[in-house]
């Protein structure tokens, strides 16, 4: 185990780099069934029209991320997330708004 | 380790039926999960109320715990599990935990993270952590997740960031010590406030043979001096002269990748706003910085500006307050 500490991991971030449906059914512990759903309920958004095109982009599989959070952690119904997440995109958005006018106008 | 109050964590009576604990968990939840709440501390509170569920809503969990409770345990003591409860050795990392740092070669960033979320207390581990999910032998190691901040101009252009993570490591005689890993991860330009982003492979090692887990990394952009940040977009003040505001000029205004000249309009007013196409963060689409005026008046320092000042008066037949006058 000696040296081990000074061992230095190169890793890179790929935002180009996009999950297959699989990929994400593996990732999150989900059965494909779910996937399908939130797709058809636009809950996420792959890229590719047959399911076995479909790719999901980083910022996808994001929103499959929290979908899954708040799937597990708040009870929610399927057809309810597009909502719940589009909602709290606008809140974290008008929050950042807040912040910038408020920097301006109370400095 | 601190015997929990799991009753007060839910904010029920210790009688409470099924169906008030599960409302009561439902409305805490909703209250104070990260992805919802902005409460500092959600995080922390929603891990306790997660924890406290697990146990009351359980009928088995809640009647042990209930014992504990009616041999005199209250919430706050310092707990030491009765001889029968112990369940012995070292289970699945439960309790063990972890934080990583960034060390930053002298740029000052830090960052912090741990195991993936659900990760109960050590009280709970006590007491039911064998328990837990009935559990076929892991199919890969634990995520972790760990906090990167970065300031705005390397989410602009991008570059390294090194974090260390803490992880147990087994030793050779059976006991379990803490290890570090440091990573470099290598950042591209373009990086939003609250990214989330997944590093495959690079969590705890898997158990004999198993896949490592992943580690997740939460962006967050520290604030700048200057700009503020919205998205992609980015946000300026940019001070100017009255003279310069009435007469129009062009200035040098500072963006993320320098300095450009920008053309401020004659009769320009405090509070209008400019926008530079393009010269935010990087993306598809880019990002843009939008600039604010903002008037800065020069206090008269001689007579001889007291007076310009004074035949500015006289001279503009000016009411900047026509348009709050009631109209008939």
């Amino acid at each position: 185990m000696t040296g081990r500490d000074d061992r230095i991991e190169h890793v890179g971030i790929d935002e180009t780099e996009a999950l297959t449906l699989n990929e994400v059914c593996r990732i999150l512990e989900l059965r494909t069934e779910v996937i399908r759903d939130w797709v058809a309920e636009g809950v996420v958004q792959p890229s590719g029209r047959r399911t076995g095109e479909w790719r999901f982009a980083p910022r996808e599989f994001e929103r499959a991320l929290r979908a899954r959070r708040l799937q597990r952690d708040l009870e929610l119904e399927t057809q309810s997330l597009p909502l719940v997440l589009d909602l709290l995109s606008e809140v974290e958005r008008l929050r950042r708004r807040l912040r910038v006018l408020e920097g301006r106008f109370f400095e | 380790m601190e015997f929990k109050d799991y009753y007060k964590t839910m904010g029920v009576e210790p009688d409470a039926g099924a169906d008030e604990i599960k409302r009561a968990y439902r409305k805490l939840a909703r209250k104070y999960h990260p992805d919802v709440s902005s409460e500092p501390d959600a995080e922390a509170k929603f891990k306790d109320i997660g924890e406290a569920y697990e146990v009351l809503k359980d009928p088995a969990k809640r009647k042990e715990y209930d014992q504990l409770r009616k041999s005199g345990w209250r919430g706050g003591e310092e707990f030491r599990p009765p001889p029968g409860w112990e369940r012995g050795g070292f289970r699945d990392g439960g309790g063990f935990e972890s934080w990583s740092f960034g060390d930053g070669g002298g740029f000052g960033e830090r960052g912090f993270g741990g195991r993936d979320a659900g990760g109960f207390s050590d009280f709970f581990e006590t007491l039911f952590g064998g328990a837990r999910r009935p559990r076929q032998r892991p199919q890969k190691g634990g995520d972790l997740r760990a906090r990167v901040e970065i300031d705005l101009e390397t989410a602009f252009s991008g570059g390294k960031r090194r974090i260390s993570l803490e992880q147990p490591e087994r030793a050779p005689d059976g006991s379990v010590r803490s290890g570090a890993r440091t990573l470099e991860v290598t950042i591209p330009p373009g990086m939003t406030e609250g990214r989330q982003i997944r590093l495959a492979g690079k969590g705890d090692p898997g158990p004999g043979s198993a896949p490592a887990g992943d580690l997740y990394l939460e962006i967050h952009i520290r604030p700048h001096r200057l700009f503020e940040l919205d998205g992609r977009d980015v946000h300026l003040t940019l001070p100017i002269a009255p003279w310069e505001a009435a007469l129009g000029t062009k200035v040098s205004v500072p963006t993320l990748a320098g300095k450009v000249e920008m053309n401020i309009p004659a009769g320009a007013s405090s509070g209008q706003r400019m926008r530079l196409k393009g010269r935010g963060l990087p993306g598809k689409p880019p990002g843009d910085q939008y600039v604010l005026l903002k008037i800065v008046t020069p206090r008269p320092a001689s007579d001889e500006q007291r007076k310009l000042y004074e035949r500015m008066r006289d001279e503009f037949d000016f009411d900047p307050r026509a348009g709050l006058e009631a109209k008939r």
